[in-house]
């Protein structure tokens, strides 16, 4: 939240401050105006407080005046930004602010705009970008010996290394970042998130379950019903994804975690975190049979993630509506939702969840009966597939069904 | 019958019994039934055939309701086709009264079918003009010929599938596009209706652009037009690529779909051929500030500047509107000047009539006459130099500030804060840039919000950009 509040100055009773200068404060005044609205205590309407402040910074930073005063804006309405799904725009202007932080040598602002724009980057599926601003992040917070906010940095950091399938380095952030935090320090909900989530990819349910709980404790002592809703998603995630690869039924809890999450989300306002919970919320009800409900939450998850841009989730429910339409025999439609999601994981470069839903084209073609393309794009895929040795579960599975599909392909053919 | 005509009563008879044909003789594609909006309604997944039986079936419940025997005359007579006799019998009635009840039964069914028709074009209105944004203007002027000509390549057979109305801001592209969709959903049944938007707040294009500007791509298009035509109804599509193929299916059914400031679309060379899969027999109308003179198969309709007449109504209709009574009442000769100045540009023409309320018309022109052909974005510039110079210093300090109120609008208070003026200096002073058609006021309960247009906007960019270049003291 922003340090002061500046009052507003009147100009000058005769006219002999020049327009530029009072320009200059004009802006000055207008950026004020954003802080007190942002400090307010009851703010009516935070979507309308974003775009003001979108407009004031555009202004400030055109006229390089009021340094400072953008600054506090800049941290105080970053969160807001965020929840309500600012990106592109959000993105452009703090790319700039960042150049003017590096001009007026202010290192900490620096590491600050860097981790928000690294957690942007992110949540637009843009791994790289997010990468390296995390790490000009960590290693200016670095510099300022803020030992907190390395932690912080970390943490978005080790989520973008999860994203990029790189394990080892993600634990050793998130390992790093709690080695910083204080024993009470609710960021430490972060850490355990990125530990979990890589147990979950690995496939070490217990420990995913632990460390997600553990995660749920610190959002529970925030008392922030947005990132609480985040632990219930993500708790309904492992019980979803045991349920889907562990050999254990845990639908039920998962449904109830998950609507837990759904409810939360939706009073506070966070239609990134709101589509996620019911694409998996989605994946529930497909699993339990409730194909219309699957239906119904998979596009609304759709509605509410096109906007925001984040392109994995997107090509997730594309994959998980090609799924839903096999099971409802409707190949055709299987087969463009699939192959939307399989653009899209070739957008992002992320080939071992492309190899994924490219066999659900192959399911596709194979209901429409077109064995020889079935055919052709398993032998395609059964040649890409070696890439994934590194990986040996996922690797022996994606085989599997590749090989059984390639059977059924030529079987239909004869 | 495309066009939505007065259905004579003689003419509802004969569709109610070429409809009761349908369940034993069918329906082809020709049959009149087809363009009424009650038939529409039901087709969606259905034949023709089944979306007329299902009115029938529709109406003969509610006949059903008031007059029981009369619904089982009809269904015995006209679906089951049983002869007067065989009827007369089960329903112990003498033949001849078999024939007077068909009768009755059938005037009453008549009326029964034109009433759920005259609901359905009403919810058809309503639900084609709920797609469309509220209208920015008052009353249009030297728009006739213009809905004319657009109206007829748009409706007719052989024209092209793709037009556009190009013109500079301010010219009143949207204004037009969206007068000639309300007349058309009115007036023919022919087709059904969409419109996209992106919206355009950087002015005459020039300079700063706001950082709130976004752009639309095609994808965006698509998934747009998916929301508007399907709601959510089931079966609506959800990927791009699904959604492209369930758009190509229902845009068989005729549709003209607007998209309204094509120069904002990201990817126009991707766009445009995704247009063309998606033409025929649907048509698009497309609304730019950028000539799509390249595009052969395009019908391209510059937009004029208003004529010496339309122009001179214009400036009479807005000083009635302003309560400018002497330029109001002055004879053609006198206001003709103001055409020779600024040409037929409205929003140039509304901005000197604002004048007018500071300074006689004289002066005005005097003060304008040097804008005398200069193209359209000169003419701008000018025209908005000439009236900054002319504010006083409280105007011109209110109208700074103004820039920095988001294309939105804010409040009085904003704006008292950014200037640090009171409250009584800045009500005057928005009073007088209202009157000067500089500061528009949107009453957003329980407070009013001010903004500024986009070309005002973009004027005060240029001279932001010269205020904040001078070196600092």
């Amino acid at each position: 939240m922003a340090e002061r509040t500046p009052t507003i100055e009147r100009p000058p009773a005769d006219s002999e401050q020049s327009t530029g200068a009072m320009f200059r404060q004009y802006i000055r005044n207008g950026a004020g105006v954003v802080l007190a609205r942002i400090n307010a205590d009851r703010v009516e309407d935070i979507q309308s407080v974003c775009d003001l402040s979108l407009h004031i910074l555009g202004y400030s930073l055109l006229g390089r005046e009021g340094w400072p005063l953008s600054r506090q804006i800049i941290t105080a309405v970053a969160p807001g930004m965020e929840q309500f799904g600012y990106r592109e725009e959000w993105i452009r202007c703090l790319e700039s602010y960042f150049t003017w932080a590096q001009s007026e040598e202010d290192t900490e602002a620096e590491a600050e705009i860097g981790r928000i724009l690294g957690q942007l980057n992110r949540l637009m599926d843009r791994d790289s970008a997010a990468r390296t601003w995390l790490e000009q992040s960590v290693a200016a917070f670095r510099l300022c010996g803020k030992g907190a906010e390395v932690a912080a940095a970390l943490n978005q950091l080790g989520r973008v290394y999860h994203l990029q399938y790189r394990y080892g380095d993600a634990l050793a952030c998130a390992n790093e970042a709690l080695a910083y935090l204080e024993a009470g320090d609710v960021e430490r909900a972060e850490s355990h998130y990125v530990l979990g989530m890589v147990a979950l990819s690995q496939r070490r349910w217990a420990d995913a379950e632990q460390q997600h709980k553990l995660a749920l404790d610190f959002r529970l002592r925030g008392e922030d019903q947005r990132t609480i809703a985040w632990a219930y998603q993500n708790l309904g995630l492992v019980h979803l994804r045991q349920s889907e690869y562990g050999n254990q039924n845990r639908l039920q809890e998962a449904e109830e975690w998950l609507y837990q999450a759904v409810e939360m989300l939706e009073s506070s306002s966070d239609p990134y975190h709101l589509a996620v919970t019911l694409n998996n919320l989605g994946t529930v009800q497909m699993r339990i049979g409730n194909y219309q409900e699957a239906l119904r939450l998979y596009q609304q998850a759709n509605s509410a993630m096109r906007p925001l841009g984040g392109q994995r989730a997107l090509a997730w429910i594309y994959n998980n509506l090609g799924l839903l339409y096999l099971q409802l025999a409707e190949p055709e439609r299987a087969e463009d939702a699939f192959r939307d999601g399989v653009a899209v994981y070739v957008g992002l470069g992320d080939h071992q969840a492309r190899l994924n839903t490219q066999h659900g084209v192959v399911l596709a073609l194979l209901q429409q009966k077109r064995f020889a393309e079935a055919a052709d794009l398993c032998e395609q895929s059964l040649a890409e597939i070696e890439s994934l040795q590194s990986f040996p579960e996922e690797y022996a599975e994606k085989r599997g069904w590749y090989t059984a599909s390639l059977q059924k392909a030529r079987q239909g053919a004869e | 019958m495309s066009k939505q005509t007065a259905v004579s009563p003689t003419q509802w008879k004969e569709l109610i019994k070429q409809a009761l044909d349908v369940w034993t003789a069918g329906a082809d594609d020709t049959n009149p039934l087809a363009a009424l909006s009650v038939v529409r309604e039901r087709m969606s997944g259905k034949s023709l055939n089944a979306a007329i039986s299902q009115l029938m079936e529709d109406a003969l419940l509610r006949l059903e309701e008031h007059a029981p025997q009369s619904a089982e005359i009809v269904r015995l007579r006209f679906r089951d086709q049983n002869a007067v006799r065989l009827v007369a019998n089960k329903l112990s009635l003498a033949e001849s009264s078999i024939y007077r009840l068909q009768r009755e039964a059938l005037h009453e069914l008549t009326a029964i079918v034109v009433g759920m028709e005259s609901a359905a074009q009403a919810q058809m209105i309503a639900e084609f003009e709920e797609r469309l944004d509220d209208p920015t203007y008052f009353d249009l002027i030297g728009v006739d010929a213009h809905l004319s000509q657009l109206g007829e390549a748009l409706t007719s057979a052989d024209s092209p599938l793709l037009l556009a109305i190009e013109g500079i801001g301010g010219a009143g592209k949207t204004a037009l596009a969206d007068a000639l969709i309300r007349r058309l959903i009115r007036d023919t049944t022919a087709y059904a209706f969409a419109w996209v938007t992106a919206r355009q707040d950087g002015g005459l294009g020039s300079g700063f652009q706001p950082a709130s500007a976004t752009e639309l791509s095609t994808d965006d298009i698509i998934l747009s037009l998916v929301d508007q035509l399907w709601g959510n109804r089931p079966g609506k599509p959800s990927s791009p690529g699904e959604s492209l193929h369930a758009l190509e299916y229902r845009l068989k059914t005729p549709h003209i779909v607007v998209i309204d400031n094509l120069e904002t679309i990201a990817d126009v060379e991707k766009l445009l051929p995704t247009l063309r899969r998606l033409a025929n027999p649907s048509k698009f109308l497309l609304t730019s500030r950028r000539s799509l003179y390249a595009e052969t198969d395009v019908y391209h309709y510059p937009l004029p500047p208003l004529s010496l007449e339309d122009a001179i109504r214009l400036v009479r209709r807005e000083a009635e509107k302003e309560n400018l009574a002497e330029i109001a009442q002055l004879p053609t000769a006198e206001l003709a000047p103001i055409f020779e100045v600024v040409g037929g540009n409205p929003l140039a023409l509304l901005l000197i009539v604002g004048q007018c309320h500071f300074r006689p018309l004289a002066t005005v022109l005097e003060d304008f006459r040097e804008a005398r052909g200069y193209r359209t974005e000169q003419l701008y510039a000018y025209v908005y130099r000439k009236i900054w110079e002319n504010l006083d210093d409280l105007g011109q300090k209110v109208l700074m500030a103004m820039q920095l109120v988001p294309p939105k609008g804010e409040d009085q208070p904003f704006v008292l804060a950014v200037t640090g003026l009171n409250e009584e200096e800045v009500m005057n002073a928005l009073d007088r840039l209202m009157i000067l058609n500089l500061v528009n006021c949107q009453r957003d309960k329980p407070t009013y919000r001010y903004s500024i247009h986009s070309l005002t906007r973009s004027f005060l960019h240029q001279q932001a950009l010269k205020w904040l270049s001078e070196p600092q003291q």
